[in-house]
């Protein structure tokens, strides 16, 4: 068998560039038995090369966290039987048989100790969203920010003073440092949002159901943090290391400068918003540089750049505001979602319509659909559901 | 609790066609503890005792590297997920091993080129490319042999009982009754992408339960 062949096949195979003669070539070849040992080592050696290069392709987090969750509970038991007793067990299972008898709307599932009723909820005020958020030190340990009182969470693991006052946290570093870099999470709820200050001085607004991780302190020839969600950073100088933040495929590497990024997992592009200063935003393969008032959207595998874009209504979610400017209509109701942690649904069709408008986050839901009812959009409100009406 | 591993590495778990689904953010315990990766030995020692925050780290440390080599390698998001599941939960499962293992990273990297392979192989037989399918049906399909059949349908079955309620709700709206997406979205009153981030985990889910179980590998095809 022509070893030099296959090898030809493999290296075209990888390049996705086999013509359809070769592809069919390269298949029969595969399917020899005596192929295997030299497909084999051609495999190895790719790995071999690729081993100690930074990974091209990542994983969002959720999806790793599902991967993992997912190998975690492989292999301990099922249920034991009791569990089958639960109430929530027997209104799912004969919710089951009367979504398929009558199409009936059935019990929401998240799991909050209160409120978890198959009837309507009478809850007309369903608050706004607050600052609320939980921390995952590096020993795994979990600190639910907002029932601490103000002070020093000091981690155990490392010598960094972790200030926690009202909504937001610091990191300041005293002194020495050992050698193990910490890692910490801190993560948003739907309903909350909060700030940080990292130890570089860089200061981050998370906002809801979001995800920020990052060393306890930046050491090393750069600074990165990875985010899922949505974050405004306003990121300290320092000309020495640049400062990296990670969203899936995309990164955006700044210098120093104020910037959002809106990347919520979903159907969602990722947009990165550009305010002052300048970043470069990266994927594996091409690259942009945005100067203030642009904003890159990274949407089917490549990147748009929008100039002038309103960027005070980009970032006004940091400030308490709702900033509309000729939002379309999913896009308001993924917002109302997040922040009043509410499932959004629609009758029919999608309204057409686009709004603008400035309100304040501060707002009961009640009061934030009545205000948009006035400028055209109609929704239902039925226990933690928001049906939107078609026009 | 006695876990019988089945052969793994003639196993494929072979998927045709299946998206990948963007999941929405959920408050869980997944530990990102990552001390500096200098003492993996530690760590091996630490996962051999059962140290689930030690997985997390070495799972950390690894996934996004194995994640993008599997991508070069086949060209497919859905399939490189697959594999680095697979892996992972080989290394979780025989973790009681792991102190006889001198060089973690080649055990690893070997573990992920013959799965590689056995994926390649497979599309050569079935004549087909990983990275473009043709879409089927959700059901698992499990191979005609009539004395395992039965046990490997108690254990696919046992695998969607255990799911949470709404996982299990969605799973089988879609894939015994056969809704649509948005009929379930409408039917649970949830949205479009929470479905989606259901159907995905429960899948996952389903697909490490069965893995551990079954002495063959599944054909799972999807429809979406």
């Amino acid at each position: 068998m022509d070893q030099q062949r296959l090898t030809y096949l493999f290296e075209r195979y990888l390049q996705n560039s086999l013509t359809p003669e070769e592809h069919a070539e390269f298949q029969e070849l595969m399917r020899r038995p005596e192929t295997e040992v030299d497909v084999k080592r051609l495999l190895d050696e790719f790995i071999h090369e690729q081993e100690d290069e930074p990974p091209v392709h990542t994983l969002h987090i959720e999806t790793a966290r599902s991967i993992y969750h997912s190998i975690i509970g492989a292999d301990q038991e099922p249920a034991p039987a009791k569990r089958l007793f639960h109430w929530r067990y027997w209104l799912a299972a004969a919710s089951i048989l009367a979504v398929v008898l009558t199409g009936v709307l059935i019990a929401n599932e998240r799991s909050r100790p209160k409120a978890i009723v198959a009837h309507q909820v009478q809850d007309a005020h369903l608050p706004p969203g607050k600052d609320a958020a939980i921390l995952i030190l590096g020993d795994g340990s979990r600190i639910v920010l907002d029932k601490t009182e103000n002070g020093n969470l000091r981690s155990p693991q490392s010598s960094v003073d972790i200030i926690k006052l009202n909504g937001q946290l610091t990191y300041r570093s005293s002194g020495a440092q050992s050698g193990a870099i910490e890692y910490n999470t801190i993560t948003t709820p739907r309903g909350g949002q909060y700030k940080l200050v990292l130890a570089d001085g860089t200061k981050v607004w998370l906002n809801a159901a979001s995800s920020l991780r990052f060393p306890t302190v930046f050491t090393g020839e750069k600074r990165a943090i990875e985010l899922s969600g949505e974050g405004y950073f306003e990121v300290a100088k320092d000309a020495a290391r640049p400062f990296y933040v990670q969203t899936g495929e995309v990164t955006v590497q700044v210098l120093g400068t104020h910037f959002n990024i809106h990347a919520y997992a979903g159907d969602d592009p990722i947009k990165t918003t550009l305010l002052e200063g300048k970043v470069k935003v990266a994927s594996a393969k091409e690259f942009k540089m945005l100067t203030p008032g642009q904003q890159a959207t990274w949407q089917h595998q490549t990147f748009q750049v929008a100039d002038d874009v309103d960027t005070e209504s980009v970032v006004a979610w940091k400030n308490g505001l709702f900033h509309l400017s000729s939002a379309d209509v999913p896009s308001i109701m993924k917002q109302i979602a997040r922040w009043y942690d509410v499932d959004v649904q629609y009758e029919s069709k999608i309204p057409n319509a686009h709004i603008s408008g400035k309100m304040s986050r501060n707002l009961n839901l009640t009061q934030v659909l009545k205000i948009l009812e006035h400028s055209g959009l109609h929704c239902r409100l039925s226990g933690r559901t928001v049906t939107v009406l078609p026009e | 609790m006695d876990i019988f591993w089945k052969g793994m590495d003639n196993n494929i778990i072979f998927n045709l066609q299946s998206r990948i689904f963007k999941i929405a953010f959920e408050r869980t315990n997944f530990c990102v503890s990552m001390p500096a990766y200098n003492n993996e030995l530690a760590i091996l020692a630490q996962i051999a005792r059962g140290d689930e925050a030690a997985f997390a780290a070495l799972f950390d440390h690894y996934r996004d590297k194995v994640y993008s080599i599997c991508i070069k390698l086949t060209h497919s998001p859905e399939l490189s997920e697959e594999i680095l599941q697979d892996v992972f939960l080989k290394v979780w499962i025989k973790r009681n091993d792991l102190p006889q293992i001198t060089h973690f990273r080649a055990y690893l990297y070997t573990m992920v080129r013959n799965m590689v392979y056995n994926a390649l192989k497979a599309a050569a037989q079935h004549e087909l490319t990983l990275a473009a399918m043709p879409p089927g049906e959700l059901t698992p399909v499990v191979p005609d042999d009539t004395l395992l059949y039965k046990e490997n349908q108690q254990i696919l079955a046992a695998a969607i009982n255990r799911l949470p309620p709404q996982q299990q709700m969605v799973y089988k709206l879609i894939g015994e009754q056969g809704l649509k997406r948005e009929e379930v979205s409408r039917a649970m009153g949830i949205s479009p992408e929470t479905v989606k981030t259901h159907i995905a985990q429960a899948m996952r889910s389903i697909r490490a339960y069965c893995r551990v179980r079954m002495g063959i590998g599944l054909l799972f095809l999807l429809f979406f």
